[in-house]
């Protein structure tokens, strides 16, 4: 159903009153559909602190991200496969969905657990408890909602890939294992740039790379296809991984036209917060691939209805910022808007789920390929040439580096990409920090990202 | 004519495999006196001192520097180098239970090896390499004879010197009069230690104890395995290979079972009595360990950050001392 309403943030509240109203005029809505609120009720509180977007199409999308728990638990009734993929955001999954009754989810979710429910699913604490303290990424939070089992069900087979990865996730999964839960680590090696005479691949992004470096990463998704054949009890032929890869590709179209059309409107389609939702959707499709296509199809829906009618947020002077890296505290895409800012380019860290597989390579190759496209796999240089490329490509007027509390990768990043946007774009950058509970330090948050946006519409007033 | 000298921050990086290629890949632990104090929020202390010792290396004339991918914070440290043509990044593997990461371990030597050979370096002969291999592994073993005459500090210097020199040759024995400390046994685990972090032996040698083992990545635990004659001239690179990677238990490795099982084994074998865990500040692989090492030691431990102020050795100086009233 295309939005009847114009453009408009609400809260949860309204959100639900608008529910009723839409139902009236006809909202169809699938079996995980129902009011924002009951997810409020249920524990999810900080969704009281957070500005939504309008439409039928958000709605959908709000309910297929809070039901993600439920729906694990209906497949483990069921009695389907589960695969917990760890750290390589967006690649292993597709083994999982290449199959019949298997499906693949991120433990790492778990980060967004403490604020969504505002600590008080004890996460933390029982990270804090275990020695892994806040000078861990909140990623920690991930080893409780394991061990508990209250937040996803304890998932048959889990990778985690180790080497060029953060520490933070490498040392948190590593006290995982402690505990008992096995892990099929594998190798991701850091992408390098090729040595004099050395034979070369090329990444879909045009990078050179190493070819023994592929070969590495085809070895190793070999092994992870062996274990989850054993696991599931059916062949994982070339045939079925590439028809994996198709289905997966067709959902990064949809989010390429989502994410072009939001960055590049005259104003902005679709709030940030709603964008980092949708492109989340990439990486394990919230654990349901079909029900992610349709999600997609009507944010795309409304989003092009909106476009062609000129709707959208804003009057198309907002500064356009690029962001890079998640936040913990979702509350802070709704600040960059309150600030005056609109959404133009992201990078989440999983950009190498958003590109599309090469479909002319063999399976396993097109998949290592993408593996070792990975912004954090390889030199914080090459991640601040992707930066450039992106912000320059939607236009961004800033560039805001959000850093993850304790990262490892966030204490050299930053540097890096500020130096190459200023040198090669002369755009202003700053560094931010986003806890999973940004209340406290919202003033400051506030403060630096209003800084940044000053000095960009200073900028835009000299050229 | 002097041999080119490279820096480096890791006991996987052979030193012998240099030699082979006739140069030194020293191994440093000295910071200069103008190094930069200040710590970035969120960036290792070790790896921040690296970075520091590789530039002065670099800037006083080393022909390249070679850091690994051991950790997050090294790996990326290496990008804070210039000019990148003179710095190599070592793929160092974190998982090792299946063939792979053996069979990339030693690809990483041989493109080292080419490394070597673009910056001053030979390539190597296998007569070469076996002859160096031979010349470190005696002097590894005459190293570690000379633990029980030493103290701990005196020890920790001896295998920073040889790791320094990079030749194969041992320092002189420089035995202690005082000879051993006595006390309760102590082990101490955890990252690794710059020279100037060691008065942290004396000071739990001052406090009563007596260190038994030197389980830092500085340490004894870091060495690798005694070479086997017999494999050593059958198949030198696959021998060196699988004595340091296939052998060395260290922190990052995933599992990181073998840590575990050594410091079992190495705990049963010696009078332990207690532990001490330093931790460079911001070093996650250790921190995340640290409190399962205490629920799954024997003995009690005491934990550390190597902070660089006096505040840092103060708080370490209290937990030693504590440490040493609960066992004594």
């Amino acid at each position: 159903m295309i939005s009847p309403f114009p453009p408009r943030r609400i809260d949860v509240v309204e959100w639900d009153a608008l529910r009723e109203r839409l139902l009236e005029l006809g909202l169809e809505e699938p079996w995980y559909g129902g009011p924002l609120g009951r997810h409020v009720a249920q524990g999810d509180s900080r969704l009281l602190r957070l500005s939504f977007d309008n439409s039928p199409a958000a709605l959908r999308l709000w309910n297929f991200l809070l039901s993600e728990e439920e729906r694990l638990f209906a497949a483990r009734a069921r009695g389907d496969h589960i695969i917990g993929t760890m750290k390589d955001l967006g690649i292993v999954p597709l083994f999982a969905y290449a199959l019949p009754r298997t499906l693949a989810f991120y433990p790492d979710g778990a980060w967004w657990i403490p604020c969504v429910m505002e600590l008080s699913a004890g996460l933390l604490r029982f990270a804090d408890e275990i020695g892994l303290d806040e000078s861990f990424c909140p990623v920690r939070a991930m080893v409780g909602a394991f061990l508990g089992e209250g937040h996803f069900p304890r998932p048959d087979l889990v990778t985690c890939s180790v080497g060029a990865t953060c520490d933070d996730f490498s040392a948190i999964a590593q006290r995982l294992n402690g505990f008992g839960v096995p892990v099929l680590w594998w190798e991701m090696p850091h992408v390098r740039a090729p040595d004099p005479g050395e034979e070369v691949e090329r990444l879909p992004s045009g990078q050179a790379v190493p070819a023994v470096q592929v070969r590495q990463v085809e070895v190793e998704f070999a092994r992870i296809a062996r274990h989850v054949v054993e696991l599931c009890g059916e062949p994982l032929t070339d045939e079925r991984l590439a028809a994996a890869i198709a289905r997966a590709n067709g959902i990064r179209a949809q989010l390429d036209e989502l994410r072009r059309a939001v960055f590049l409107a005259p104003r902005a389609p679709l709030p940030a917060l709603e964008l980092l939702i949708a492109e989340m959707l990439a990486i394990h499709y919230c654990s349901d691939r079909d029900e992610t296509e349709a999600v997609l199809a009507d944010l795309i829906a409304e989003t092009r209805r909106r476009v062609a009618s000129g709707a959208g947020y804003g009057d198309g002077t907002e500064v356009r910022v690029f962001w890079v890296n998640p936040v913990a505290d979702l509350t802070a895409m709704n600040l960059l808007e309150a600030c005056g800012g609109r959404l133009t380019g992201t990078d989440f860290m999983f950009c190498h789920a958003l590109d599309p597989i090469p479909v002319e390579r063999p399976p396993f190759t097109a998949l290592a390929l993408m593996a070792l496209s990975d912004p954090l796999a390889g030199t914080a240089a090459e991640r601040a040439r992707r930066v450039a490329a992106g912000a320059r490509r939607f236009r961004a007027e800033a560039v805001l580096v959000s850093r993850i509390p304790g990262a490892s990768h966030c204490a050299y990043e930053g540097e890096f990409i500020a130096e190459r946007l200023r040198a090669e774009l002369c755009i202003p950058v700053a560094e931010i920090e986003v806890p999973p509970m940004s209340d406290s330090v919202q003033p400051v948050l506030r403060t630096r990202i209003e800084a940044v946006l000053e000095a960009a519409r200073k900028r835009r007033s000299e050229r | 004519m002097d041999l080119p000298e490279f820096a480096c921050f890791s006991p996987f990086l052979p030193a012998e495999w240099g030699a082979a290629h006739g140069v030194r890949l020293r191994r440093l632990a000295r910071l200069p006196a103008t190094a930069s104090r200040a710590a970035r929020e969120g960036r290792c202390t070790y790896a921040a001192n690296a970075v520091e010792l590789a530039r002065a290396f670099l800037a006083g004339g080393g022909a390249g520097a070679v850091f690994t991918t051991s950790c997050d914070q090294m790996r990326r440290s290496a990008e804070l180098l210039a000019p990148a043509e003179r710095v190599f990044l070592f793929n160092l593997p974190h998982t090792w239970e299946t063939p792979l990461p053996h069979r990339l371990y030693r690809q990483e030597l041989l493109r080292l090896s080419g490394f070597f050979c673009r910056a001053g370096g030979r390539a190597f002969s296998e007569e070469e390499l076996v002859a160096a291999m031979r010349r470190f592994d005696e002097a590894r073993r005459e190293l570690l004879a000379r633990q029980e005459r030493l103290r701990a500090a005196a020890f920790a210097r001896q295998l920073f010197a040889f790791h320094e020199r990079a030749d194969g040759s041992l320092p002189e024995a420089g035995l202690d009069e005082a000879g051993p400390a006595r006390g309760p046994g102590i082990a101490v685990l955890g990252g690794p230690l710059l020279e100037r972090d060691l008065w942290l032996f004396d000071l739990i040698e001052e406090s009563g104890g007596r260190v038994l083992l030197n389980a830092t990545d500085t340490g004894e635990r870091t060495l690798p395995r005694c070479f086997d004659r017999g494999r050593l001239a059958a198949d030198p690179l696959g021998e060196l290979a699988d004595a340091y990677f296939g052998h060395i238990p260290d922190v990052f490795r995933r599992p990181n079972s073998e840590l575990f099982r050594y410091l079992r084994r190495e705990l049963e074998a010696r009078a332990v009595h207690g532990a001490v865990l330093v931790m460079p500040v911001w070093c996650d692989f250790w921190r995340a360990e640290a409190e399962r090492l205490r629920a799954w030691l024997p003995c009690p431990l005491a934990a550390i950050d190597l902070a660089d102020d006096a505040n840092g050795r103060e708080r370490a100086r209290t937990r030693v001392q504590a440490l040493l009233e609960t066992i004594s």
